[in-house]
């Protein structure tokens, strides 16, 4: 196994953990070992302070070299001046990486601190995730050595910058259901950053897509490089943020007074095959759709739907987010006329009309796929409305093709079991048919992305 | 790094216009055909040998910006012209400035500019920027990036993706540009841009789009 993988395995699989701080109810030292017993570590727990006792069950070391075993990573909450000869202590140790939760550095200004961090912990052999951030996860593991509301296990890595932000994500991917492969919260960044967490993601087995929020770079044409690599195994969507920052630069050209920041990330994302996202709504939504969809061979849409309003809706915003919205052929015309009620509308949208059901959906996806890239499917249901029946049209018909077919039944208690179809079959289902062309048209771009980088000369 | 460039940074000044568009020769990019005079014998000789109208510039490394300071005349029609332009640009010793010379290329005017630049990102090294070109880069801020080095396919990209690129497809009966020409010169720009890392920053503007290639009318280059 290399440095590396040593140092990632520890971090995010760990046999047995060090948790130091104030392990005292209401204390983030006592709060982090709380979170990581009701998630279920099944590690050895090793919490540290000099009161010694005993806490949640688990003995309490008066110090590390009462710790028995060798554990591999040390959790840190304690006061900001004690850090440094605490992870002199872990290195001693064997201990490889050290999560950093404290505050107290470079975010309050004080640099001298963090520089004695960063080389303490070089000096040391120890990488540290932080400092002043909120913590990892890996809930394949049942490992929450973190502050924040425990991620369920899923697919999306999530790797950010705000801690807080992060903590709030979480909570409201739990109220949806929403799973994580892997959480980080790297705070400051003293030491294992975006690049590193990048590369080990790209081959970490739970993950498929990785979710990043930036506020800012350290280390840009680093990541560039990684990014690029990565994005050609997995999709990597981003949120970046931070005022624009034009005028701050010194230039005497004209091109130097133009350029904003913004504008740079976003080239540089467009270069390394990143797609970027504007929120965490949009977020939740790609990284449902690039972990579940396929990819689409181009971007030819068919809307079919049951109600025009809603169809027309999709249809509008799918033609503005760049999607091929073009009218069936004449070919299909013909063999939609000969399945569906007379008065269904073929055009794009495609309406079936409010007495459709199994049958109809099931022909005019299937039907669709035959020359659209992809399909939105809609239903705005009524209660007499077969809801369930009309899902299973959806279902049967995109088993048929290896193209993405994106739903979305409307609205609340009368979809409720439809969805649930949908989502057992492994379909995508969102709030709206514009979020569904969102989507769609982010896998589209997803697809050009690839080919331009594969296209690229390599360097 | 480039002996020009090198030159350039020891003495702590932007290329000269003759230097740089030797330098934009070197990496492939076909630059206007040019002369470099000193005397007025020189000069006249100059123009007839290029063809009548051209511009004439200033070559001095005091003067930044050329245009502002009087040191850029366009559209010389004549031998009588050319003779007081000469005046004209040297006169611009008195106030100080050294004078190398003058340089002097075909003139063309276009209603169409574009631009092409480059800067140096602190995170990401340097990018290229493509836009509309002359005084329509600072009012409508219609520009691309691109973080270099860039292909082929990254810069037909970023030529397609600023708002004024109908532009290009040639309007009211006017031929359509070269598109490829531009994707190539950005192409080229950029592979510069990372060989000689001592520029700090570039301007081509502005650019005039040709049936076949471009017409690069202004270059400035600072180390």
């Amino acid at each position: 196994m290399s440095m590396d993988q040593e140092v990632f395995k520890a971090l995010f699989n760990p046999e047995g953990v060090v948790f130091f701080g104030s392990l005292k109810g209401g204390k983030i030292g006592y709060e982090i070992l709380k979170s990581n017993q009701e998630g279920g570590f099944q590690g050895r727990v090793y919490p540290v302070n000099p009161a010694g006792g005993d806490v949640l069950g688990y003995p309490v070391f008066r110090s590390l070299d009462e710790v028995p075993g060798s554990p591999q990573l040390a959790v840190i909450s304690l006061p900001q001046n004690v850090i440094p000869q605490t992870i002199r202590q872990c290195g001693a140790r064997g201990i490889r990486v050290a999560v950093v939760i404290s505050s107290g550095f470079s975010e309050v200004g004080n640099l001298e601190a963090e520089q004695e961090l960063v080389e303490v912990a070089k000096q040391a052999g120890v990488r540290i995730i932080g400092p002043n951030c909120a913590g990892v996860m890996n809930p394949w593991h049942h490992h929450f050595p973190s502050i924040e509301v425990r991620a369920l296990p899923g697919h999306t890595a999530f790797v950010t910058q705000s801690g807080a932000l992060g903590g709030a994500t979480l909570a409201w991917a739990e109220e949806r259901g929403f799973g994580f492969s892997k959480f980080v919260s790297y705070g400051n960044r003293c030491d294992i950053g975006d690049a590193e967490l990048l590369a080990y993601l790209a081959d970490d087995p739970q993950t498929r897509v990785i979710a990043i929020y930036i506020e800012g770079l350290d280390h840009g044409r680093d990541f560039l490089r990684v990014a690029r690599e990565v994005a050609l195994k997995k999709p990597v969507v981003a949120i970046k943020s931070g005022r624009t920052q034009a005028g701050t630069r010194a230039a005497s050209s004209h091109t130097g007074t133009l350029a904003g920041m913004d504008q740079i990330y976003e080239a540089a994302f467009r270069k390394a095959g990143i797609v970027r996202v504007e929120g965490i709504e949009e977020m939740f939504d790609l990284c449902h759709g690039l972990s579940q969809c396929p990819i689409p061979q181009g971007p030819r849409v068919a809307i079919v739907t049951n109600s025009g309003g809603p169809g027309i809706l999709a249809a509008d915003k799918a033609e503005r987010l760049g999607l091929d919205v073009a009218e069936p052929s004449e070919t299909l015309k013909e063999k939609l006329k000969s399945c569906l009620s007379p008065h269904a509308s073929l055009k794009n949208p495609i309406d079936l009309t409010v007495e459709s059901g199994y049958d109809e959906y099931r022909v005019a996806v299937e039907q669709a796929f035959s020359e659209y890239d992809a399909v939105i499917a809609i239903n705005v249901a009524t209660p007499y409305l077969d809801s369930n029946g009309i899902a299973r049209g959806i279902i049967d018909a995109a088993q048929t093709t290896k193209k993405p077919a994106l739903t979305n039944f409307m609205a609340g208690r009368i979809v409720r079991e439809a969805i649930g179809l949908l989502s057992e079959a492994g379909l995508l289902n969102l709030a709206t048919g514009e979020r569904c062309a969102f989507v769609l048209s982010k896998l589209v771009e997803r697809k050009r992305l690839l080919e331009r980088i594969r296209l690229a000369s390599p360097r | 790094m480039h002996p020009l460039v090198e030159k350039a940074k020891q003495e702590g000044r932007p290329l000269l216009e003759p230097e740089a568009l030797s330098l934009l020769n070197h990496y492939g990019i076909s630059v206007p055909e040019h002369r470099f005079v000193r005397t007025e014998q020189e000069t006249l000789e100059a123009c007839q040998d290029l063809g009548w109208p051209v511009v004439m510039k200033v070559v001095s490394p005091d003067v930044l910006h050329k245009t502002e300071a009087g040191g850029v005349i366009l559209n010389i029609k004549n031998r009588r012209q050319a003779t007081q332009a000469f005046s004209q640009l040297t006169a611009l010793g008195k106030r100080g400035h050294r004078i190398h010379g003058i340089f002097i290329c075909p003139f063309q005017s276009h209603d169409i500019e574009f631009s092409a630049g480059m800067i140096r990102d602190e995170q990401f090294g340097p990018v290229i920027t493509f836009g509309l070109g002359g005084i329509w880069i600072e009012v409508l801020q219609d520009v691309s990036f691109g973080i270099a080095p860039l292909s082929q396919e990254e810069t037909a990209e970023m030529i397609s993706s600023i708002r004024g690129k109908t532009l290009l497809e040639g309007k009211r009966g006017k031929k359509p540009a070269d598109r490829e020409a531009i994707s190539d010169l950005l192409v080229r720009l950029s592979r510069m841009a990372m060989e000689e890392e001592a520029i700090r920053e570039m301007d081509l503007n502005p650019i005039f789009p040709l049936e076949k290639g471009v017409f690069i009318a202004d270059v400035r280059i600072i180390v």
